[in-house]
């Protein structure tokens, strides 16, 4: 066996952990690529589509967010492909594999998953164009269909930025593995999971800076909007923060201590394992929280200002009113969706990188005696907390900084935004199901598997 | 009364290769109510999957299993599950505890999934913890505690539901000596005092001098069987004889379960 062949048969042999970062990385350059596509149209750039330069500029924006997010998204994936194959380095180290061998293997199966995403995300972001091109059409309010084009210059922009951004992370990878001891490698992570400590001040104080966030949101007005805006948003997530690393903490210390509540079935089961996770997990569950918040948001905003935009004068300030709404209107769909993704794709990577150290917790517990209902009880409570805890935050901030725009604007349009919520939350279901199904597959504890 | 019985077990594996291995063939068992059993024999021998068909984690390609009147063959996924927690302790060699649990709560998990009241899960708990020498331990996690401790927390959990058998797979078998004697004695002590009946697997001949009786199987087959007098001494040297006849490997660590 060659040195290639077993980074090779690695990747076949590990397809289940490889696949989500492979799939995010598809997804970040297919997005990407659409997305320069679009800018890059011949037709939009001859000022065909919409030439005014506001519009321009929204859409260069909408370019920057969307290579940040690539960035960053793909970056996170890859910390949590490796974290769950810190025992595997360990073994090949312990093996006698060199740290040298070590990188050249990272370089070579990051190179070979590069290279297929890359390939991958370009070939559906192809694809996808026409139907991608179409919706713009729609939105945008066209008569004429824009033509699908393949320009040189995406094409290129896609491969060569994502080209570097793989190989700047297989640089850093390669580092870093090398330097860890075997001992800690082998070690399963959670040795060294003590139980999370909180301060009940700070949990106090999360109560606190929501309630103020809140209170002060409610009160804005167009008076003292620049005055409170900035404050309220580091009020409101400092709150967020601490609500997941220490009122939650707190909160199921309170549920453990009653024993009626804890000692009741498989509900020991599922808060332990909750509170022997949070740590990890809080941060997490706060940023999913803060981009559902986002998304929420700027999708009621968005509307909400198109109704601004027709009652108020701005139609004397550009040309092209309709045009403006209908394109602020596509990036703020187009960003929600692609948040919407991140956040649960986040969730998703977190389950299945404790999956190995799951999976054998759910054993010994089936070996002791649990029904196959009570494992699916406990499994669904467990990824349902996951998926909905960030959501419901998420939900009740838009809430409140929907009213307070709604205020602000002197518009209201609540049902507008309870069917955005209804939407996000049937769609956050479908993601929940999804990964639940998948990961109750995984887990697996079929007979041959029990003992 | 008669706790468990097992009549012409037999165990065949079909491979892909269609090659056959017999690895029980008419096993005869028999456990009257608050013995202590041990089953040893060579590795090979077929002890863990005996084991593992009295567990209820597999099924005997022919032969019958009866423990306290109930065949868990017959029994659905659900039932079988119910089965084990209410009819079955078990001990393994890895300890199998929950790290996400403290010490108390993996010993209760039991009785907890059954929906036990706190107060009674509170007192079965007590005199265990204080017989098992862990009371001072039960708010510590797993990772806080000796190997000793834990598989002694999980004897404690085998035997918190009054369980008709408790099966025990090589418990010593990732113990200093120190702590496995620590074990055994504990073991014996709660066999005698709660009446609990035991059958243990194992191939270390001084953990298997803490039994009664002990059956000797080798290539599938029952080989013998001896009974201890009043000096476990005598018997361990009893043990070391019938090994000695019975050869094979004893010296191989078994491949820890996990």
């Amino acid at each position: 066996m060659t040195f290639r062949s077993l980074a090779l048969s690695n990747i076949r042999g590990n397809w289940r952990s490889y696949s989500a970062f492979f799939m995010s990385s598809v997804f970040s350059v297919m997005i990407f690529y659409m997305y320069a596509a679009f800018i890059a149209h011949p037709d939009l750039t001859s000022g065909h589509i919409i030439g005014t330069s506001q519009v321009r500029q929204g859409m260069l924006f909408c370019q920057y967010i969307i290579v940040i997010f690539s960035f960053l998204f793909v970056l996170y994936s890859n910390a949590a492909f490796l974290k769950s194959r810190r025992k595997e380095f360990g073994l090949l180290s312990l093996f006698g594999m060199t740290r040298v061998q070590l990188r050249q293997l990272i370089i070579f199966e990051n190179t070979v998953i590069a290279v297929m995403a890359i390939g991958g995300g370009i070939g559906l972001g192809v694809l996808f164009s026409k139907p991608f091109f179409m919706a713009l059409a729609v939105l945008l309010g066209m008569s004429d269909p824009i033509a699908v084009a393949v320009p040189l210059h995406a094409l290129w922009l896609t491969a060569g930025g994502f080209f570097m951004l793989f190989t700047l992370i297989t640089i850093g990878t390669a580092m870093r593995v090398g330097r860890a001891e075997i001992v800690d490698l082998l070690m399963p992570a959670s040795t060294s999971k003590k139980e999370t400590a909180y301060s009940p001040w700070l949990a106090l104080l999360a109560i606190a800076c929501i309630t103020a966030a809140y209170s002060l949101a409610l009160l804005l007005n167009v008076k003292n909007f620049s005055l409170l805006a900035g404050f309220i948003l580091l009020t409101a997530i400092t709150g967020t923060y601490l609500l997941f690393t220490q009122f939650s903490v707190m909160l199921l210390r309170y549920l453990k201590r009653n024993t009626r509540v804890y000692y009741n079935r498989t509900n020991l089961i599922v808060l332990a394992q909750l509170g022997h996770k949070l740590k990890d997990n809080a941060r997490m569950l706060f940023m999913v929280s803060i981009l559902s918040t986002v998304i929420l948001t700027a999708s009621g905003t968005i509307y909400m200002l198109g109704l601004a935009v027709q009652l108020d004068d701005i139609k004397t300030q550009y040309a092209d009113p309709q045009g403006l709404i209908s394109l602020t209107m596509f990036i703020g769909v187009f960003i929600s969706l692609l948040f919407f993704i991140a956040s649960g794709s986040m969730i998703y990577f977190k389950l299945f990188t404790e999956l190995q150290e799951d999976q054998m917790q759910y054993k010994a517990i089936t070996r002791i005696g649990m029904t196959p209902s009570e494992l699916r009880k406990i499994v669904v409570t467990q990824v349902g907390i996951l998926f909905f805890a960030p959501c419901l935050v998420g939900i009740v901030h838009a809430l409140i900084a929907l009213k307070a725009l709604n205020n602000l604007l002197m518009v209201s349009n609540w049902i507008y935004s309870f069917v955005i919520i209804g939407i996000y939350l049937a769609m956050h279901t479908i993601y929940f199901l999804v990964a639940c199904n998948s990961y109750m597959k995984s887990i697996n504890l079929t007979k041959e598997n029990r003992e | 009364m008669r706790v468990l019985t097992a009549q012409g077990l037999s165990k065949i594996y079909n491979s892909k290769g269609n090659i056959v291995c017999t690895a029980l063939d008419d096993i005869d068992l028999h456990i009257e109510d608050g013995e202590f059993v041990g089953v040893m024999g060579p590795s090979g021998s077929g002890k863990t999957t005996l084991l593992h068909l009295l567990a209820a984690m597999d099924r005997p390609t022919s032969g019958r299993i009866e423990i306290n009147g109930i065949d868990p063959s017959k029994l659905s996924d659900k039932k079988l599950a119910l089965f084990r927690r209410r009819e079955l302790g078990f001990i393994f060699q890895d300890f199998n505890l929950l790290e996400a649990l403290t010490i108390k709560e993996n010993i209760i998990l039991p009785l907890v999934l059954e929906g036990a009241d706190p107060i009674l899960i509170e007192e079965r708990l007590r005199p265990l913890a204080e017989w098992l020498q862990i009371a001072p331990l039960l708010k510590k996690r797993t990772y806080e505690v000796s190997g000793g401790q834990k598989q002694r927390a999980a004897i404690a959990r085998a035997l918190i539901n009054a369980p008709s058998l408790v099966l025990a797979d090589e418990l010593t078998g990732n113990l200093d000596s120190k702590s496995a004697k620590d074990v055994m004695e504990s073991l014996k002590a709660l066999n005698e005092r709660l009446k609990a009946t035991v059958l243990m697997v194992t191939h270390d001949p001084f953990s298997a001098s803490y039994c009664q009786r002990i059956v000797f199987i080798k290539d599938g087959r029952i080989f013998s069987e001896i009974r201890r007098g009043s000096n476990r001494q005598a018997f361990f040297q009893q043990i070391l004889d019938v090994l000695s006849v019975l050869g094979g490997n004893f010296n191989d660590v078994p491949f820890a379960r996990a």
